[in-house]
């Protein structure tokens, strides 16, 4: 069987099982864009474009074969002399009329089909009127293809044609064009043939692209070596996708834009899409509209999707400019000091009229007339460009792609978060990013437009809220809607006096909803979507300015149509209304306003009708011309049930969306339900326009009534739930990367366990329910018997509640009381017996996870124990999980450490940094130190020396307790040990980003292990994930970036400290996540590079062994490490108490703690003893070959009757396995790849040897990447006993330094780049020094320019970066402890920070030192602009007030101009007096009673005296 | 708002006791109340644990950790409902319990060396509060709740209170019918009023009365009214008689002042109620002025020696087998009763008894303990030649009690029992061998804690329940 037939049937398999999504495949990429400036065509701007190809192959991905890339191309204007030529060939004259080229990927293999499509194409193309030359077969070498490119390479051929039709008015060719081509596809498709696709049709452009590496463009095309091939402008692009299935037609740039990153909101901006396209459709194409619906093809990419929706607006004529400020604005709402009023009116109105689409993302894009790069509104991906004296712009993902000589650049600029660049190409100029927004703004009277839309929070106010029920129907309503004790006393009570959502500790041990045998609300069900690795979440604290839960509501209209309708655009903050307001609300807009009762009595029709009728209404309310659907649950009595309010909203948003007519209305959801963040982000998830929680809010008023809240009014209190709320939706959305609600609704971004698909099918689009469930009769069945229940009588308490803690009478929890006890006494008296009665109990137990449903099945005989292998060998495969010292007491984190180590398993350092002192061998011979070093969002305590004293670095993309968060050690934690190891001040919060910032995508994934690779060769590179839907392709992904084990975080893994919400509903089980990879993984044969791990709410022998046969070779168990030396599940990690010293930094508790070595070891030898039996069990002799056989394991329980079904077999179905590749026998280390460094160690030898000063010169490009790390690690092996002076090893580089340099230098090494560089400069800096400096022969001014990319110094400890330009986006974030100087910055300065120090000597961009808690920043605020930049909640800020501080800066400075030589620092220091004055100090407000000198001086003189 | 987790800096302090000079003149409680701002703080040392092993070791799982909560928050009513949602008797458990072995013994911060939460003296502060709050209201019943079945419990203990208080929540027909003259059972006659005031069960009789439960006082059932009586005025029946028959010691002869401890604690009771009691006015029955011998070291042999202090014995001494850190009994108690002048003579038998009709003197063997066995029990074993003598005007025998003889004295063959001379019930339904006729409390589970006559009255409640519905059910299949 063929590579192709195999992965093709594979495929199919896993695909029909619900393992396997395609649609959820990621790409990124390089991208950009070379132009002139003058719009006159050129040859050097195609060259250009594919040398700049050349320079970016490390951010694309090769296939196992070394040779298939994941695509790469260029869209140039049609080189008409080129083609004329080509044209004449073929016998043809050149006839009067534009010529036209189809660049067309036909079916190779089937000949029919080829034919078929050919004539299909000529046949519109004839109906149109237009005379076709004939069809060109494009010149390729194949020889450069890959084994996997070349079995799925199309027919590549170009149809020639011409416009010849004499018309009575000017039509828009491209235009016409695009109806045809729209037809074509449809035409093609009808025929069910896959393999078509069309590169371009235009008069004007040729798009050349396919599945080579990215150098091999020119090759494979040799067209483009030709010398008439010449243009104005060229977008190149090279993509890096987690799926491996080759796919021609995904390659880039397509026919407008090409685009790095991922479009975060891609669900839902495809579903209002459909509701958007319906008139845009019929505005653009009249009676023909159907032929070009749907504008977004099912499956298509996000970069396709968004390209579609791109090029639409272009053909209706919209600019590139327009379309790009349309669909990816800058963040404008909280930004009013900074941005004109002008440009905010703009995007008012954009706002009011689409939705957004949040990447990351960095495009470049043309239109027939403008070629421009653009960025969305977070700036995440980086775009740099030069501008040269002959007329040229270059643009790109990395500076120095296309090598241009030093003396004819200049200018060197960046694009920021929401900036835009274009050049005109008709009239021949270059706008950059401010002169163009001012060009659109000034372009339509926007400020006239947005008068009219209406502000509802300014037009309804209310200062009175008033009561709705008596105690007695309050309490019934209450246990109606499913509501416990727990979930008023621990969720919304919290909300209400801390104005935030409660916070709680340890995993999620109960059943998943489907198996309980509890009412559970259908809020239950759904999962969060996060980001990991192909994009990240985003700080929804920190960066709230660029967030917006805006909400904008009534009937939509055309989003084209510029003039009627803004007269009904509602607008308010938040979605989230209280029973005032709402009732403001209906009367407000009663005339336009339809409710819907979603109530029905309990007896006599089904929810199934129930729901149909609420459709119905609803869609009879649109058809009549109303404006807003109320959809209540307010009329629930003794006789009427309430339907759930998230399956009438799904319901009623579904079916309109289907039909086009949801931007029609708005949806009001009131629900009883609703208390929870998570139930509000379901509601508006589904479809919800806004949410009043009526119900919530009436407990809030009795609690109020009973003075539970202090001092608090009730309207406050009101206030203080809406605002956690409010913020709990931005942290919702933030975790999966979109920052504008208006994006996020209606977006289904969840993933339902338990539900069953046909009624997930019906009700919610494109959400994915792999293992079924529960359907409506179940649900109909639960509402009533809790209806029911509720109603019966006088109940006179709420049930107690237990889901999140246990409670009797409540959910079941895995770690029982007993239980724990049980294993503990078995542990500390080595009784196997104990454990075993342990493990049965687990086994006995109502179905908790599931595994549970789950049995074991083999048809081999069982083999002797005896002939098992033993646990020491099996033992090796365990880990402790990884729990930060921290978190964890001292004394729990070395104990784990030291079992593990004895045993040879593994313990990890988690997040935090680990004391050097611990990788000693103790006396007694036990090591503490951990064999696994993590490296998170936070970078606390990672060094070069953390780095080389471990066998194993985890990088945590996400933590199965929270994914897509960032955590928080508050400061009564941080003591002074923990300070110590985190570069921080005792007693000051830490703060951990939600994303890495050098991983926003995944090429900037393989790029950090590129990068730990370096500074330790010899170590294994994890990468730790949380399961989700969808994970496969991640974690293809992630393979091909070159990991060498990935780990599989289910949701139920612990944490010290997370929201409720965030433990509870995010992520999904292990068992779905881990069957998932395996699978995906071998259908792309890259199975065999990687290890797979996992954990989650691993108790026993028999768990492991499930893992095993799912999949996985290695295994963590945190928790149940943890209990097993003590942890008794209190829950209170959070609050410090810890009352067993395990969790905990309180001397006095530490001292309670009672864990030992023995008692964990004793633990792992059980597990590996009970796995041994279960391998003896079933007929085997080794672990290793039961891994990913779950023809082993057969589903024993379908769960309770009421449901659909129960599924697992997507989790049970095997991929078939290449014969010819050896499994789960990966045990080297992949090899990332060389750098530079390895010659430089070569050059080095006499300083190795002597220890002597030495300077080496080398000329250095941007592929030269990580320049100096793997360099630092042979430093710090050969010194780190000794001590070593700065500038010992000089190395003198010229050039554009690639990606990472100087990253983890060490003391000793000073790097010295005359250029410029690239992202993440200094990243982790571990006491090295770089410096960066124009070229000699530069014309450009240092302090105007940008020298440095995103991302520089992100991490570092110590030492020190002097760059004479500006550096990009988030400069120095999280610094702590490094000194270093730039002449300006982008957004997100200091972000994070803990120490060092920061001179900027220029602008910065804005959020300047948000959530910095130490080290000390300097800005020189030249627009005096600087107070509206910087997130001042840390900080203080002010003009420099002491000698002390002015001296430190003034050597600071005088040091940059020493190093750098720049012009800028020595006209500041040389006018010193004038000069200072403009310098802005900023201090943490936390550090300030602990500065070496306080930060004003008179205070001091003052004391004195 | 009150914040809990308070353990790490608040230490834990009881409520006052007094001191035992005094409190061994009378019988009245020796602890006193809460007041209000110490309820409130000691609440608030609770570490709401995620897995409350109070919870978990408490028989009626009582939602110990929210009620704390919500006490420490003084939210009392609130506290009051949600305790009394588990327990029929809060203010009763919140005083007798052992909760030093219960809730509080397992509690986690006692467990980590904080000192437990004092639970017991919140929960009888939270209860007491809602009696004099009158939050506590009979049990009224709606027109719609009123079932015409009607359930008969014999014994009105802990067990049958429970029971009837539950099922009379579901709109049953509670009838009660008691050998004695008062609703309580052991809480009434058998444990003392320095532990436990009898106004304090005289109120929760009083609520049960008032929400319309039917009392009948002085029944002897298979004497004053036959088994089948009530069987066929009620659609089940109830027994829930507890164990009364005193577990014997050999003393060679029939010695007139050797007494049965639950006799000795009844004509103590009766008389603090102010019956008539004439063996004790004979005498009999009174330790006053004598040398007490109590022979046993669980729970009722406190209560024994602690009420001869009290009537002014001359000596007390305790004759126990084990050491201390083996018997049965509270070790509270113990400190109480060694506070007021109990004389412990631990690891000691009674070997001989010498009198003629009176015991006057007992010969004791010294014992010593074996190592562990295998359950970890350590087994009393004579030390040969070390015995001694000690003199004794009255000697009570507390060594536990065994069931009655109950199809016997009810005259109901169809009655089984096992093999412990307990009622024979199916282990999950509760039911006898008779149909509709159920058993619970100490009659089935043998002599145990008032708490697990409370949990075992409260599942039977739910079992009868059940059993009703399923007739009612079947019945109406049937027409």
């Amino acid at each position: 069987m063929s590579w192709l037939e195999r992965y093709n049937r594979n495929k199919k398999t896993l695909i029909d099982a619900n393992l396997y999504d395609p649609s959820q495949e990621h790409d990124a990429c390089g991208v950009g864009f070379i132009a002139s400036i003058d719009g006159i065509p050129n040859r050097r701007v195609v060259i250009s474009g594919i040398e700049a190809l050349k320079a970016v192959w490390h951010r694309g991905a090769v296939d196992a074969d070394g040779k298939t890339g994941d695509g790469a191309g260029i869209h140039v204007e049609i080189p008409k002399l080129f083609f004329e030529e080509e044209v004449k060939k073929t016998g043809h004259e050149i006839m009067e009329g534009d010529l036209g080229i189809g660049m067309i990927f036909l079916p190779r293999n089937d000949y029919s089909a080829l034919e078929k499509c050919r004539t299909i194409v000529e046949s519109e193309l004839l109906n149109h009127g237009y005379y076709i030359y004939g069809w060109r077969q494009v010149p390729l070498d194949t020889s450069v293809l890959g084994r996997k490119a070349n079995s799925t390479r199309p027919e590549i051929e170009q149809v020639m044609f011409v416009n010849n039709i004499e018309r009575e008015k000017e039509e828009d060719l491209d235009k016409e064009l695009f109806f045809i081509r729209r037809k074509i596809e449809k035409r093609i498709l009808n025929l069910q043939i896959s393999e078509f696709y069309i590169c371009s049709l235009s008069f004007n452009t040729v798009i050349y692209k396919g599945l080579f590496l990215a150098e091999h463009l020119s090759t494979f095309f040799p067209d483009l070596e030709d010398e008439r091939f010449i243009s104005s402008f060229s977008i190149f692009h090279q993509r890096y996708s987690t799926n491996t299935f080759p796919s021609w037609a995904l390659a880039q740039p397509f026919r407008t834009l090409a685009h790095n990153g991922e479009i975060n909101t891609i669900s839902g901006n495809s579903n209002w899409m459909r509701n958007h396209e319906t008139r845009i459709a019929s505005e653009l194409f009249a009676e023909n509209s159907d032929q070009v619906k749907p504008i977004i093809i099912r499956g298509s990419s996000d970069s396709s999707a968004l390209d579609a929706a791109f090029e639409m607006f272009v053909r209706a004529g919209r600019s590139a400019p327009l379309t790009k400020t349309l669909l990816l604005p800058e963040a404008w709402s909280k930004r009013s000091k900074l941005i004109p009023e002008s440009h905010r009116n703009m995007y008012e109105f954009a706002n009011a009229v689409i939705e957004p689409w949040d990447g990351p993302a960095a495009i470049a894009a043309y239109d027939g007339e403008w070629v421009i790069g653009g960025m969305d509104r977070n700036g995440l991906r980086p775009m740099r460009y030069t501008i040269t004296d002959s007329n040229l712009i270059f643009a790109g993902s990395e500076t120095g792609m296309v090598p241009v000589n030093e003396e004819e650049i200049v200018f060197k600029g960046k694009l920021g978060p929401g900036d835009i660049i274009g050049v005109n190409l008709r009239e021949g100029k270059l706008y950059e990013n401010f002169d163009l927004k001012d060009k659109l703004a000034n372009e339509h009277p926007y400020h006239e437009w947005v008068k009219k839309v209406i502000r509802i929070d300014k037009q309804i106010t209310s200062k009175k809220e008033s009561s709705l029920f008596d105690s007695q129907n309050l309490r019934q309503r209450k246990i109606a809607a499913g509501y416990t004790m727990e979930e008023l006393e621990l969720i919304l009570h919290p909300m209400v006096e801390e104005a935030k959502e409660a916070i709680g500790s340890m995993g999620d041990d109960t059943p998943i909803a489907i198996l309980s045998d509890k009412y559970r609300p259908l809020s239950h069900f759904f999962r969060q979507k996060f980001s990991q690795v192909t994009n990240p979440p985003i700080d929804s604290i920190r960066e709230q300015s660029r967030m917006s839960l805006k909400t904008r509501f009534g009937n939509l209209r055309d989003v084209l149509d510029s003039n009627s309708y803004q007269d009904s655009v509602f607008v308010m903050d938040s979605p989230v209304v209280s029973n005032s307001i709402f009732n403001k609300m209906l009367k407000f807009g009663k005339d336009e306003a339809v409710t819907i009762d979603c109530c029905f009595p309990i007896t006599n029709i089904t929810l199934k009708e129930k729901i149909k009728s609420i459709q119905d209404e609803a869609e009879a309310a649109v058809l009549s011309g109303k404006q807003h659907i109320i959809l209540t649950d307010i009329n629930a009595n003794n006789e009427n049930v309430s339907v759930p309010m998230i399956l009438a909203t799904a319901a009623v948003h579904s079916s309109l969306t289907r039909k086009g007519i949801r931007s029609f209305i708005s949806l009001h959801v009131q629900s009883a339900e609703c208390l929870d963040t998570h139930y509000f982000a379901v509601l508006i998830g589904v479809g919800a326009t806004t949410v009043n929680p009526y119900l919530a809010q009436e407990c809030i008023r009795e609690r109020h009534e009973k003075g539970l809240f202090g001092n608090y009014s009730y309207e406050e209190c009101v206030g203080r739930f809406k605002k956690a709320v409010d913020q709990g939706l931005l942290k919702i959305m933030a975790k999966l990367g979109i920052s504008v609600v208006s994006a996020y609704r209606g977006g289904f971004n969840f993933e339902v366990v338990g539900l069953s698909r046909s009624m997930v099918n019906e009700y919610f689009i494109g959400v994915q329910s792999r293992i079924s469930g529960i359907g409506l009769s179940g649900i109909e069945y639960k509402i009533k018997e809790l209806h029911r229940y509720a109603f019966s009588g006088d109940v006179a308490t709420l049930p107690i509640g237990g889901i999140y803690r246990y409670r009797n009478g409540g959910e079941a929890h895995a770690y029982d009381g007993k239980l724990i006890h049980l294993l503990q006494t078995a542990v500390s008296k080595n009784s196997y017996d104990m454990f075993k009665t342990y493990s049965e109990s687990h086994k006995n137990f109502s179905p908790i996870n599931i595994r549970d449903l789950l049995e074991f099945k083999s048809n081999h005989n069982s083999k002797n124990i005896n002939d098992v292998e033993s646990i020491t060998s099996i033992r090796k495969r365990f880990g402790s999980g990884s729990m930060s010292h921290g978190s964890l007491s001292k004394e729990a984190h070395e104990t784990l450490a030291v079992a593990m180590n004895r045993i040879g398993g593994s313990s990890c350092s988690g997040e935090g940094g680990e004391s050097i002192e611990r990788s000693v061998t103790r006396e007694n011979g036990d090591n503490a130190n951990s064999r696994v070093k993590q490296v998170a969002s936070g970078r606390f305590g990672v060094t070069a020396e953390y780095l080389n004293n471990c066998e194993e670095i985890e990088i945590k993309v996400a933590q199965g307790a929270k994914p897509g968060e960032g955590g928080q050690l508050p400061g009564f934690k941080v003591t002074a040990e923990i300070a110590k190891l985190r570069h921080s001040t005792i007693g000051v919060t830490l703060i951990s980003p939600p994303p890495h910032h050098d991983i926003y995508s995944i090429e900037d994934l393989a790029q950090l292990i590129f990068d730990l690779k370096q500074i330790n060769p010899k170590a294994r590179v994890c990468v730790k994930l949380v399961a989700s839907s969808g994970i496969g392709t991640i974690a293809a992904g992630v393979a091909k970036a070159k990991a060498d084990v990935i780990l599989i975080s289910g949701h139920n893994g612990g944490t010290g400290a997370s929201p409720q919400t965030s433990v509870k509903y995010a992520g999904i089980p292990w068992e779905m996540g881990l069957t998932e990879v395996n699978q995906v993984l071998t259908l792309n044969g890259l199975r065999q590079n990687v290890v797979l791990r996992t954990d989650g709410g691993i108790k026993t022998g028999r768990d492991v062994a499930i893992a095993a046969l799912m999949g996985a070779e290695e295994f963590n168990l945190g928790t149940t490490s943890l209990v097993a030396m003590g942890c008794i599940m209190v829950r209170q990690c959070h609050s410090n108490t810890c009352p067993v010293g395990v969790c905990t930094q309180d001397d006095d508790l530490r001292e309670r703690f009672s864990g030992t070595a023995d008692k964990v070891v004793n633990l792992f030898s059980f597990i590996a003893e009970e796995v041994r039996e279960i391998i003896a069990e079933l007929g085997f002799t080794k672990l290793e070959e039961i891994i990913g056989r779950t023809d082993l394991l057969s589903q024993i329980s379908r769960g309770s009757s009421h449901l659909d079904d129960l599924d697992l077999n997507s989790l049970l179905i095997q991929a078939e396995k290449d014969p010819e590749v050896k499994y789960f026998n990966h045990t080297g280390i992949n090899d990332a790849g060389t750098t530079l460094d390895e010659k430089i160690i070569l050059d080095a030898v006499k300083f190795f040897e002597t220890g002597q000063k030495i300077e080496l010169n080398y000329s250095v490009k941007n592929t030269d990447r990580t320049i100096g790390s793997k360099l630092s690690s042979f430093i710090y092996n050969k010194f780190k006993n000794s001590k070593i002076n700065d500038d010992q090893i000089t190395l003198n580089l010229t050039g554009s330094a690639g990606q990472s340099l100087g990253a983890f230098a060490v003391k000793g090494l000073t790097l010295k780049v005359e250029g410029d560089a690239n992202d993440y400069v200094g990243k982790s800096l571990s006491g090295g020094k770089i410096v960066l400096r124009p070229d000699k022969h530069s014309k450009i001014n240092s302090k105007d320019n940008t020298i440095l990319g995103n991302t520089c110094m992100y991490g570092a400890t110590s030492g020190y970066l002097y760059a004479a330009g500006h550096a990009g986006e988030r400069f120095a974030v999280r610094n702590s402890g490094a000194t270093t100087v730039v002449e300006g910055c982008g957004s997100n300065g200091c972000e994070y920070m803990t120490g060092g120090n920061v001179i900027i000597l220029g602008l910065t961009g804005d959020n300047f030192g948000a959530g910095m808690t130490g080290g000390m920043a300097f800005v020189y605020d030249l627009d005096k602009k600087f107070r509206y930049r910087v997130n001042e909640e840390t900080l203080v800020y002010q003009g420099i007030q002491s000698n002390y501080w002015e001296n430190v800066l003034k050597s600071f400075i005088n040091d940059h101009y020493n190093e750098t030589n720049s012009l800028h620092a020595k006209k500041i220091i040389d006018n010193w007096e004038s000069e200072v004055s403009k310098f802005i100090q900023i201090c943490p407000k936390e550090i300030m009673n602990s500065l070496v000198e306080p930060l004003v001086e008179e205070t001091k003189e003052k004391k004195a005296t | 708002m009150a914040k809990m987790l308070k353990f790490i800096d608040l230490p834990q302090a009881y409520p006052d006791k007094e001191d035992a000079k005094l409190r061994k003149q009378k019988f009245k409680e020796i602890y006193e109340g809460y007041i209000k701002n110490k309820a409130v703080e000691q609440s608030s040392r609770c570490s709401q644990c995620g897995v409350p092993y109070c919870t978990v070791h408490c028989p009626l799982h009582n939602h110990i950790p929210d009620w704390l909560k919500l006490a420490a928050e003084d939210r009392l009513e609130e506290a009051y409902e949600l305790s009394a949602s588990t327990n029929n008797m809060p203010e009763v458990c919140g005083r007798i319990c052992p909760q030093d072995r219960l809730c509080e013994g397992n509690c986690v911060i006692e467990q980590s060396g904080h000192g437990a939460v004092t639970i017991g003296s919140v929960e009888k502060y939270i209860t007491d509060s809602a009696f004099e709050n009158n939050w506590i209201k009979p049990i009224k019943l709606s027109a719609q709740q009123i079932r015409k079945e009607s359930i008969g419990i014999i014994g009105a203990g802990p067990a049958g209170l429970a029971a009837a208080e539950q099922l009379r929540k579901q709109g049953y027909e509670i009838e009660v019918y008691d050998r004695y003259d008062r609703a309580g059972g052991l809480l009434i006659y058998g444990i003392p009023s320095f532990k436990l005031e009898k106004e304090i069960v005289q109120r929760r009789t009083k609520y049960l009365e008032d929400s319309g439960i039917k009392f009948h006082f002085n029944i002897e059932i298979g004497k004053d009214l036959t088994f089948e009586e009530i069987k066929s005025k009620h659609d089940s029946v109830l027994i829930a008689t507890g164990v009364y028959k005193a577990k014997t010691i050999n003393t060679g002869k029939d010695f007139s002042n050797v007494i049965p401890a639950l006799d000795f604690l009844i004509a103590s009771n009766k008389k603090g109620l102010g019956d008539e009691v004439p063996l004790f006015d004979s005498g009999k029955l009174n330790a006053e002025g004598k040398d007490v011998v109590v022979i046993g070291g669980g729970d009722t042999a406190m209560d024994c020696v602690r009420t001869s202090i009290r009537q002014k014995a001359k000596s007390v001494k305790c004759l126990y087998r084990r050491d201390k850190e083996n018997m049965p009994g509270s070790a509270r108690e113990v400190l109480n009763a060694e506070e007021e002048g109990v004389e412990f003579l631990w690891k000691s038998a009674p070997k001989d008894f010498i009198g003629n009709d009176k015991v006057s003197e007992i010969i004791c063997s010294r014992m010593q303990l074996s190592e562990p066995d295998a359950s970890g029990r350590q087994l009393p074993e004579i030390i040969e030649g070390a015995d001694y003598k000690i003199t004794a005007d009255i000697v009570i025998t507390a060594l536990g009690f065994d069931p009655e003889d109950i199809p016997k004295m009810f005259g109901v063959e169809e009655l089984k029992v096992t093999k412990w001379g307990t009622l024979r019930t199916e282990f999950k339904s509760m039911m006898t061998d008779i149909d509709g006729v159920f058993a619970a409390g100490d009659i089935v589970r043998g002599a145990s804690l008032v708490v697990w006559g409370i949990r075992d009255g409260r599942d039977v409640a739910e079992s009868i329940h059940s059993f009703i519905q399923a007739k009612n059910e079947s019945l109406k299949k049937v027409s």
